[in-house]
């Protein structure tokens, strides 16, 4: 018995809240020792595409079809980027890749949702990658096996209820409706690195288009976790029906990546002071490292206060007239054997610049110290 | 890395608690889920040798905080502003299907939703840690990587900002 009346009212609102049965689901499924689920991590579905709207828009009574392939470069510019021309030649369309068929759990007796690819009602594709020293960005197309019969819609992300524009269908009614409209069973889709897939899983991002009612691309993009320049990439897909069925049926498929990317490295430091006024905190150095595609941020810098309550400490970077730089994401704070932080950043392609601003702020008192400038090391 | 039965079950164990946790730092169910899985994800590809259940729990809400508060930063750099209260409600009926059971005091929920809501981030985990997981103090410091007194403010100021917005509802302690 709880004897602190705002302990029970507190426990008692709570205790309310539960993680769903779906997410629990997801994620025992990580687990799976045959096919991993996917992992997924800051998803989003397509909202509009002006292109596809368009050519939706000349086929209002028939199948959709966008009729229009959606690769690497068409979903940086959804992301509001863009890739840059020179990282063009870098992104690979001819991969060789296995689907990992279970075999002997054929047709799922034990309910595990193994069944050989080959009966699977959707098939999955990578069909381009591009990959530099951070990240690798990848294109899977699902495609149903039976065409006319499915509707593919992006799992996680989507709901019945959601507008079809959110997967990139320009018809202003339900995504339930539109199937049922035409005549379609909805099926979810999920594709993801599976775990031991050398990438971070707290950098994900995966966002889907449909193609056609039968056809989805998706593109999934996440952090690297190894420097190798070959690297052993998994995908895990999953596909579940619409119809209230708890069935989930489980592929894979693997491919081998390769890094051709080139780099250019510099490191920086405070043109005076590394002190951050208004705290303890100092920064030491700073590595811009620019490839084709991004340009990497790795602020060091200590922090005294880290385990005090002003730790909400954290940087970005501008140019010398204070113009912010284009973030593409964070990737995470850690802390070296020395007690060094290191603060990761991912940007938008920017060349190394003789000088820059880092500025920094405390995003839990929503407050910016001050800024530093930074100029490259002397070799 | 833990075996496939020991995974599944720290899973059912506690994914509500870090659901909760993550839910009031980010307010968004959606952002919340995924911080959840990054989590979990961690969990399976750790190395960390657990001395037992509660070790994982704690290390689990230590993950999920640093997860949470990285994607605060990146929320902030980018400019982006947090879901106003109303979207939080709105946040939380949409659970409702899912994971939100229904309930009748349903306003006293969505008062203490909206207190919590607006405390300042760091305030958050630290009230949810005391009150929901009653783990004392020094537990939280423990597990917060901070130091006592810093939790006892802290703490202490939660209280007054939440006497301040609940009135009669929250009690003086």
């Amino acid at each position: 018995m709880n004897d602190n009346p705002n302990k029970t009212y507190y426990q008692r609102v709570y205790s309310n809240l539960h993680a769903s049965e779906q997410l629990k689901e997801r994620l025992i499924n990580m687990n799976d020792p045959i096919h991993p689920s996917t992992r997924p991590s800051r998803k989003t579905a397509w909202k509009t595409a002006a292109a596809a709207i368009l050519l939706a828009a000349a086929l209002p009574t028939g199948a959709y079809a966008a009729n229009h392939y959606w690769g690497i470069t068409d979903f940086f510019k959804h992301t509001g980027s863009k890739l840059p021309k020179e990282a063009e030649h870098l992104i690979e369309t001819d991969i060789a890749q296995t689907q990992n068929d279970p075999g002997s759990a054929a047709n799922a007796p034990d309910g595990s949702g193994s069944i050989p690819s080959g009966k699977l009602p959707v098939s999955f594709t990578v069909q381009e990658v591009l990959c530099d020293s951070g990240t690798v960005s990848v294109i899977v197309e699902a495609k149903a096996a039976e065409s006319g019969k499915y509707l593919l819609v992006p799992d996680d992300c989507t709901t019945e209820e959601d507008s079809a524009e959110s997967i990139g269908i320009h018809e202003d009614i339900s995504i339930g409706a539109y199937a049922k409209e035409k005549g379609l069973e909805i099926l979810y889709i999920n594709s993801g690195f599976a775990p031991e897939s050398p990438f971070s899983p707290g950098a994900c991002h995966i966002s889907a288009k449909s193609i056609q009612d039968d056809t989805l691309s998706i593109f999934i993009q996440a952090d690297r976790a190894s420097s190798d320049t070959c690297l052993n990439a998994v995908l895990s897909h999953t596909i579940r029906p619409g119809s209230g069925s708890a069935e989930i049926m489980k592929t894979s498929s693997s491919f081998l990546l390769k890094d051709k990317s080139t780099s250019r490295k510099t490191v920086y430091r405070p043109k005076t002071s590394g002190h951050i006024q208004g705290t303890e905190a100092n920064v030491q150095s700073v590595t811009i490292e620019q490839t084709e595609i991004f340009t990497y941020v790795d602020i060091y810098y200590r922090n005294p206060q880290a385990a005090a309550e002003t730790d909400g400490l954290s940087f970005s970077i501008t140019d010398s007239s204070n113009a912010a730089w284009n973030e593409r994401s964070g990737r995470g704070i850690i802390q070296l054997a020395d007690g060094t932080y290191c603060l990761r950043l991912c940007y938008d392609k920017t060349n190394l610049p003789k000088t820059c601003m880092l500025v920094a702020f405390d995003y839990l008192e929503k407050t910016t110290y001050g800024q530093i400038e930074l100029v490259p090391v002397q070799n | 890395m833990l075996s496939e039965n020991t995974y599944a079950e720290y899973v059912r164990l506690y994914a509500d608690t870090i659901l909760r946790i993550a839910v009031n730092y980010c307010k968004e169910l959606s952002d919340a889920e995924d911080i959840v899985q990054e989590a979990f994800l961690k969990l399976y590809q750790t190395d960390t040798d657990f001395t037992d259940a509660e070790h994982v729990k704690r290390w689990l809400i230590r993950v999920t905080i640093n997860a949470c508060k990285n994607h605060l930063s990146c929320a902030w750099r980018r400019n982006i502003q947090p879901m106003g209260f109303t979207e939080l409600s709105l946040a939380l009926d949409h659970a409702a299907g899912a994971g939100f059971a229904p309930q009748p005091q349903s306003s006293e929920a969505s008062a203490l939703f909206h207190a919590v809501a607006s405390l300042p981030e760091a305030y958050r985990s630290v009230v949810h840690l005391y009150y929901y997981e009653s783990y004392s103090i020094r537990e939280i410091a423990h597990i917060l990587q901070k130091k006592e007194t810093t939790i006892q403010t802290q703490l202490m100021r939660a209280r007054k900002m939440l006497k301040r917005q609940l009135k009669g509802a929250w009690h003086d302690e």
